[in-house]
């Protein structure tokens, strides 16, 4: 069964450029272009993985995370932050939350081989 | 000026919001100590676009700028229509420390924003700004009843930051948490640590109890 990943970003370069960069390495592929449209991709797909866009009109990645962790059903789902703005990670790593923190961040514009690695180390981690 | 800079200011005032955005975040990068930077990074906090004032914002944050301008330029972004930037905000005020007690009132507005995650940072930022022990317990109680959890948590985390200041008030409030029966758990095990951080022991807690049993008693 092929690893199942949900990509979330709004930029349809980058949507689509993910898109033939995973199928080709044999996963499948489900596109979500802000917070809103992933959450709603999730009732019929579940995906083993997701790359989260963070700056996205409606729902942000921000937003969609915390959602996606206190939801029970979704709370377990690796989730790869992908964004253009590192200092993003301050919504994410100060402890006033109780959530857990991603389990990675990659900065656009990223090296496709580093990207393939992070997202197979963390569906193993998973498994 | 130099080339590069002068395209960047040109590049703040560009149609496209992902060019305004882009020039907003190198500008703090490369900003540190130019004026002229800052001035325009302040003026892009009023850019019609959420993404472009949050990028600017957080470029103001990296550059630190002084308590003035952060609390002249900031506080009004508490008010801002997107909650990322709302959030943003509370952070990076928070950054001032004590210096950010003139804006405390603005941010415990912010404690019954309709998204929970900026009610849970103000919350918790109203603890690390040195607030007055009497207007930290007023603007947190009403946390306490909070619908989310998390935001419940971030206020007794709150609590105990302003109980480091040994302020007896907080530390009843967070001793009553701990007993209070209609409080998740997770809540009442966060008031205990709180307490147990600010140092009042088990055996204090015990004594204080009995004491009030005693009281209660004799009234």
């Amino acid at each position: 069964m092929p690893t199942k990943v949900l990509i979330v970003d709004d930029e349809e370069d980058i949507r689509s450029y993910l898109d033939s960069l995973l199928s080709d390495n044999g996963y499948e592929t489900v596109l979500a272009e802000d917070g809103e449209d992933g959450y709603r991709k999730l009732s019929d797909f579940t995906p083993d993985i997701i790359i989260l866009d963070i700056i996205m009109p409606n729902q942000t990645g921000v937003g969609l995370y915390r959602k996606l962790k206190k939801s029970g059903e979704y709370k377990d789902i690796p989730v790869l932050v992908l964004t253009g703005v590192s200092s993003y990670k301050d919504f994410f790593n100060r402890s006033h939350l109780t959530l857990p923190r991603p389990q990675a961040f990659m900065e656009k514009p990223f090296v496709t081989e580093e990207l393939l690695a992070k997202i197979e180390s963390l569906v193993s981690q998973k498994e | 000026m130099n080339k590069s800079l002068a395209r960047l200011f040109c590049n703040l005032k560009d149609d496209d919001c992902h060019i305004r955005f882009a020039a907003a975040r190198t500008l703090g990068e490369i900003g540190k100590g130019i004026p002229s930077v800052e001035e325009s990074l302040i003026e892009a906090l009023r850019d019609k676009t959420w993404f472009v004032r949050l990028s600017a914002l957080q470029s103001i944050k990296d550059l630190q700028l002084g308590p003035t301008a952060v609390i002249d330029n900031i506080v009004p972004l508490l008010k801002d229509e997107h909650e990322d930037v709302r959030e943003y905000a509370a952070l990076t005020i928070c950054d001032l420390g004590s210096l950010a007690a003139p804006a405390a009132s603005s941010l415990a507005e912010l404690l019954s924003d309709p998204v929970w995650y900026v009610r849970g940072t103000v919350a918790w930022v109203l603890g690390q700004i040195d607030c007055e022990p009497k207007q930290l317990c007023s603007s947190l109680l009403p946390c306490l009843g909070d619908s989310e959890l998390e935001v419940r948590i971030a206020a007794v985390k709150a609590l105990a930051e302003g109980g480091c200041n040994s302020s007896g008030e907080i530390v009843r409030v967070l001793e009553e948490i701990t007993k209070d029966g209609g409080q998740p758990p997770e809540v009442q095990q966060e008031a205990g640590d709180a307490l147990r951080k600010i140092g009042v022991s088990g055996d204090a807690m015990e004594e204080r109890e009995t004491g009030r049993k005693v009281c209660q008693q004799k009234s």
